[in-house]
């Protein structure tokens, strides 16, 4: 047996709560792919873009900006601050990471994704055993990864993409929308998520990618402020960990 | 420059991105309060995303309509299911029915 039960587990676990999401990526895949194969892009150069950035909307816009003749610096540049919100997960990461050996934290960097980060930090509330945390996230990241390359290469090798009318788009908010709901458990997430969702519409006018940036630290300040607010004063604790509802709302009664 | 050449430098520097705060803190011990903030990263991005992509088309409100009906029936079913194959499925054909209907 090449893997133990535990390793074989995890990216069992990893793989069946990502499946749905990584079909879900496939059209955006195709997207992509068909972008390549209308480009100007040798569509070799354009696949490869998948395994080297694994980042849909920045490879996106990275082709967009290219073809529309934009200066190196600033078709890069605009596309690593859509990338931004990397840092924020691997913060978020971090803690949970710190646990792993060096080798695999910075492979499982390279596979980061919104998908395999919040689901893993949902699993990681009741799995705390590291090893099986780093094949749960492993499975969830490699399926993601791989659904996203056979989209890129069916779209580069057909040309054409999805029909319109099948509103594909609609999966982006539809995604984001299950990754989210299971990662409000508390006030704070709640009070976070509200914010970030307001202030993200609100700087709808700023560069894409910035207003995603401004809303996400709004939300955190915000919750963070309330998670600080309704800890006990003096005890340093804020309450907040591994507690529900019910355990964060001292300051409301 | 090229698009491939492009393409490594987004690579690379997105790898940085991803690795960053997970190298720097390897060592470092995360004191409670801090994870506590942490933990606020996942729903406020998400719902960064969740709004821009919903609310937002071309940087200005999305009209009223069967996209925002069919995210709030979507919502109602990851609340109840926690499972995203649950949420697209519905979602997705909610999406096309109120489309029709519209």
């Amino acid at each position: 047996m090449l893997l133990n039960e535990v390793a074989r587990t995890g990216l069992r676990i990893g793989f069946r709560r990502c499946f749905a999401l990584a079909v879900g990526v496939v059209p955006f895949g195709i997207v992509y792919g068909v972008a390549v194969a209308q480009s100007s892009v040798n569509d070799f150069v354009g696949f490869m873009a998948g395994p080297v950035v694994f980042a849909g909307a920045s490879q996106i816009t990275l082709l967009e900006l290219y073809e529309s003749d934009a200066t190196w610096y600033v078709a890069v540049g605009t596309s690593l601050i859509i990338n931004a919100r990397l840092i924020l997960y691997s913060a978020a990461l971090a803690p949970s990471f710190q646990e792993f050996p060096r080798r695999w934290r910075l492979g499982l960097g390279y596979v980061m994704t919104d998908q395999a980060t919040s689901l893993s930090l949902v699993e990681f509330q009741n799995q705390h055993d590291p090893v099986a945390r780093r094949w749960f996230y492993l499975g969830a990241a490699a399926t993601l990864w791989t659904f996203w390359q056979v989209g890129t290469l069916v779209g580069v090798l057909a040309g054409t993409g999805l029909p319109d009318s099948l509103q594909f788009e609609f999966i982006i908010p539809l995604m984001f929308t299950a990754l989210v709901v299971p990662a409000l458990r508390n006030r704070p997430a709640i009070l976070a998520a509200v914010v970030s969702a307001l202030v993200t519409v609100g700087t709808g006018f700023m560069p894409p990618g910035t207003n995603i940036l401004a809303g996400a630290f709004a939300g955190i300040a915000a919750g963070a402020g309330l998670a600080f607010w309704s800890a006990s004063p003096g005890t340093g604790d804020t309450g907040v960990e591994d507690t529900g509802v019910e355990d964060t709302g001292v300051g409301e009664s | 420059m090229s698009f491939g050449l492009q393409v490594l430098l987004l690579g690379a520097g997105t790898y940085l991105f991803r690795i960053s705060v997970v190298e720097l803190a390897s060592t470092r011990h995360i004191p409670a309060r801090y994870e506590a903030v942490l933990q606020l990263i996942p729903p406020a991005v998400l719902s960064a995303l969740v709004a821009s992509s919903l609310a937002l088309e071309n940087g200005s409100i999305r009209p009223f309509g069967p996209w925002w009906v069919a995210a709030a029936i979507a919502t109602v079913v990851a609340a109840k299911t926690k499972s995203a194959a649950w949420t697209l499925a519905v979602g997705m054909v909610a999406v096309w029915i109120l489309t029709a209907l519209w």
